[in-house]
């Protein structure tokens, strides 16, 4: 029984972390994990793998070069139109 | 192509040329280094993402009538920006058919609501890995998934913005999120245990 409870709480993890959790089920959802330690390690550990790749992934920007380009492109277009 | 479901308070062409402008400089410039980031990562090539960055905006520019002003353009960009690649750069690169990954995903769902299944891992082992090294696993996914980790963790856009984005419904969004973030969990527990980290759960 319990264990069922924990296979739900862990396939909701993500749900939870990509904020589509619907609201009505986040008091019962962060009680279990506060609770409950083996779904709050996956909690954990699924939060920080989020997190990782939010922050390190290195963000390229546009050279600016290019951005000038696009928008005396686009400037002319809006000129002729 | 871009067709919106809400009435437009506009006919066609009812835009002038400095509403126009407007657009450009208060909703479609700001995103573009996002719209770059993405092309770069969708095409790991800088020529290729300049290209696919400035088609955007000519489409923009071309389809503009048909944007909701004030609604979400980056979520709009995005949209064009993944089409122009689907149509342009997926034919000539050497990436397996996309149908490879569509029988994946009908085989990967047809034994799912198990997303318990998941690649186990400390949160010790994610916070040990660099930069470097998680631009490379993600860079080494399939370009279906890698896409869908860009969007939603890297991007932030919400399960049904990523679903219009990409044109496949909700459900499906979820379960190749899941198997999305399994893959490239897969390449940093392979990462992990080179280093010598001990990468199962205890």
């Amino acid at each position: 029984m319990k264990d069922n409870t924990c296979l739900k709480v862990v396939d909701k993890i993500p749900l939870y972390l990509d904020g589509e959790m619907p609201e009505n089920e986040i008091p019962i959802f962060l009680e279990h994990v506060k609770y409950c330690s083996k779904c709050m390690d996956k909690y954990d550990s699924e939060r920080t793998f989020k997190d990782i790749v939010r922050e390190r992934c290195e963000r390229r920007c546009i050279s600016s070069s290019l951005a000038d380009s696009i928008k005396n492109r686009i400037s002319m277009l809006l000129a002729r139109s | 192509m871009y067709e919106t479901t809400t009435t437009r308070n506009y006919t066609l062409s009812s835009l002038t040329a400095s509403q126009k402008n407007r657009i450009f400089e208060t909703e479609f410039y700001p995103v573009m280094d996002a719209l770059y980031n993405f092309a770069f990562r969708l095409t790991l090539n800088e020529d290729d993402a300049n290209d696919l960055v400035q088609e955007t905006y000519l489409k923009a520019f071309r389809f503009i009538e048909t944007y909701q002003v004030g609604t979400n353009a980056k979520a709009w960009l995005f949209r064009i920006l993944k089409n122009s690649f689907i149509n342009d750069f997926r034919k000539k690169s050497k990436e397996p058919d996309k149908t490879d990954y569509d029988e994946v995903e009908q085989i990967y769902n047809s034994e799912d609501a198990h997303y318990s299944a998941t690649v186990d891992l400390r949160s010790e082992v994610f916070s040990g890995v660099l930069g470097d090294e998680l631009s490379a696993a993600l860079n080494s996914i399939p370009v279906d998934f890698r896409l869908i980790i860009l969007l939603s963790d890297i991007e932030g856009f919400t399960y049904e913005e990523m679903s219009k984005i990409i044109g496949i419904p909700i459900g499906t969004v979820r379960s190749r999120l899941h198997r999305a973030r399994n893959m490239l969990k897969d390449m940093i527990k392979g990462y992990a245990q080179r280093m010598g980290y001990k990468v199962d759960e205890a």
